[in-house]
């Protein structure tokens, strides 16, 4: 389960007025739930994820992944939560542009126990294949349409099976057809037993998950 | 996939950066490295150069020692020209205790603008080949034959080769070998026997070389080589004493002036080099950081998906690294290898003999200026590393 309790984080910008991204938010997500959170740009959204991740520390409060406190943790625990509980869907793209497609989604399992790590490329090829995209492992990103793009980052994200997975904008500057592909995947990721945590800009993608939130002015409302 | 892959990857994957950057660390690699060569060169050369200049001590008189001394000429352009001591001088300290030879020097008018001779000013000096160790020592190939009536040695400055005959005021004459460079005032002179200005002497009229105050049976100065076991101190003092009117200066003292005459090119040279050195730690900073910030986003998704600031730490540092490892060792290879190649031309233009040291002194060298340049630009490698590792994630991914 994941969990924030009254969490409030709150951006310094140098020589800027203090921006509070996420309001005292609390919020319980269990296991096998497929959130979608929307919201207009900048109400706080991405934010709730990076806390969730462990990707930014909040200005108070908690946030608890499987009843650990994330923040009591030091960097190579969270490090290792991170790698162990999480997968990240970026916004923005996200692919080394000098890996190779079946390169960039082993990088996760760089952080792997290297006894453990043997099977990667194995594991790897399988993610690729579970999202479609058998023939282009060699390729690198420049070579790949944004939908494939979208489903490298979805394949590097489940490589190793995390328990949670975390989409930022998934389907951000996509075509209807692929938006619907992506989702699709979504879904079976889904449905494979992933708890996912989805936030938006698109109502559209409310009727994909099993409970939906509306963020406003970092504020969460059911 | 592991850190050296990724790390590998990323270097041939950005082709382009990684050879600027690697051209670059080889650019002020080799440069360091050059400079070092050439000023270590010189200072080789010219510490040779005192050795093979043999004389302990030169006795000069003692109303020309200030204007010599005041002008650090002795050594470096001017002459004790126009003073003069007694001939019999040279017997009188040639038997003191503790001299092991003697050797007379007399030096005549200078010539302006002699057409063989590359230096404005051109000086005759006049010497006993038999009893001569300070200039035949300098010699590029040593004669097979004591030098004869009329034959003249040449300094490096000399434009004819020998063989050649040359006219001296009225004076026809041979050049039968030249010196190497000495950076010193012998460079842009023409040596000749005794016996030769006796010959000039003795030619009906006058001579510009030959100051017509010149007394007779006169010398200019008295090289002294001091046998070993001796004080040269207590010699020199000595010979105050046997040679009135005389002043021993030491070959320290020589040294000293012509490191004070060096002084000032040395400390340019070296001043350069430490300004290149902190530019070089400098842009090298710089270039990792922008690799670095160019890379905010790799760092932020390598942190989301389990790398610790630890790793994302070691990646940087060992990309870097490797960067500047590479470039300071093809640097300095093709810097060595120019200097090497251009040794001729650095003796010509630096007019000093330029001695490279031995081929395992270059390899020590190259090693040392590796093991420090890497030392110094450890700063500039860890900077953008810290920089790096401690980069909040989130903020990596948004700032772009």
């Amino acid at each position: 389960m994941i969990e924030l309790q009254k969490v409030t984080k709150i951006y310094k910008p140098r020589r800027q007025r203090e921006v509070t991204g996420l309001d005292d938010v609390s919020l319980k997500i269990s296991p096998g739930e497929f959130l979608v959170v929307t919201g207009r740009s900048g109400c706080g959204k991405t934010t709730m994820l990076n806390l969730i991740a462990g990707l930014a520390r909040p200005s108070s409060g908690k946030v608890l992944v499987d009843g650990t406190d994330v923040w009591s943790l030091n960097d190579e625990q969270l490090s290792a939560l991170r790698k162990e509980k999480t997968g990240f869907m970026f916004q923005v793209p996200s692919l080394i542009p000098v890996l190779n497609v079946v390169e960039n989604v082993m990088v996760p399992t760089m952080f792997t126990a290297p006894e453990k790590r043997l099977d990667a490329y194995e594991w790897a090829k399988k993610a690729l294949a579970d999202v479609g995209l058998s023939h282009k492992t060699e390729a690198f990103p420049r070579h790949l349409s944004a939908g494939e793009e979208k489903r490298v980052v979805i394949a590097r994200a489940i490589v190793d099976n995390p328990p949670y997975l975390l989409a930022d904008e998934p389907t951000a500057n996509l075509d209807e057809l692929t938006e619907k592909e992506v989702m699709a995947l979504l879904e079976s990721i889904h449905k494979g037993g992933t708890t996912i945590i989805l936030v938006t800009h698109h109502p559209s993608l409310i009727g994909y998950g099993t409970r939906h939130l509306t963020m406003s002015d970092g504020k969460l409302t059911e | 996939m592991n850190l050296q892959r990724l790390v590998s990857e990323s270097i041939r994957g950005r082709q382009f950066r990684s050879g600027l950057i690697v051209a670059f660390i080889a650019l002020l690699a080799g440069l360091i490295l050059a400079s070092t060569l050439v000023l270590r060169g010189m200072e080789s050369g010219l510490r040779t150069g005192m050795e093979r200049l043999g004389a302990d001590f030169i006795s000069v008189p003692y109303h020309g020692f200030e204007p010599i001394v005041a002008k650090g000429a002795l050594l470096t352009g001017e002459l004790a020209i126009g003073y003069w001591m007694r001939a019999e001088n040279l017997e009188k300290v040639a038997e003191l205790d503790g001299v092991e030879r003697v050797s007379p020097q007399i030096y005549l008018q200078p010539v302006t603008g002699a057409p063989f001779c590359s230096a404005e000013e051109l000086y005759v000096v006049a010497f006993d080949p038999k009893t001569d160790f300070t200039i035949q020592p300098w010699l590029k190939q040593r004669l097979d034959r004591p030098l004869g009536l009329w034959e003249v040695i040449g300094g490096d400055s000399i434009t004819v080769p020998p063989g050649t005959g040359i006219t001296l005021d009225s004076h026809q004459l041979e050049l039968v070998g030249k010196l190497l460079p000495t950076g010193m005032w012998l460079d842009s002179a023409i040596f000749f026997s005794l016996e030769t200005l006796g010959a000039m002497m003795a030619e009906p009229g006058t001579s510009s070389i030959i100051p017509p105050d010149m007394p007779a049976e006169a010398i200019s100065a008295i090289a002294v080589k001091v046998k070993d076991g001796y004080s040269i101190d207590y010699v020199a003092t000595d010979s105050l004493t046997a040679a009135p009117a005389t002043w021993p200066i030491r070959s320290t003292q020589l040294m000293r002036l012509l490191s004070e005459q060096r002084a000032g090119l040395l400390k340019t040279l070296f001043m350069s080099l430490g300004i290149v050195w902190l530019l070089a730690v400098a842009l090298t900073a710089l270039i990792f950081t922008m690799m670095v910030n160019e890379r905010r986003r790799e760092i932020g998704m390598l942190r989301a998906v389990g790398a610790s600031s630890n790793f994302i730490f070691r990646l940087f540092l060992t990309e870097s690294s490797l960067l500047a490892v590479g470039g300071a060792t093809i640097g300095i290879i093709v810097g060595a290898t120019a200097v090497y190649a251009m040794k001729s031309w650095l003796t010509s233009t630096l007019g000093v003999e330029f001695l490279m040291p031995t081929l395992l002194g270059i390899l020590a060298l190259m090693v040392i200026t590796l093991v420090a340049a890497l030392i110094v630009s450890l700063p500039a490698l860890l900077y953008p590393a810290i920089r790096a590792s401690h980069m909040d994630p989130a903020e990596a991914m948004r700032e772009v």
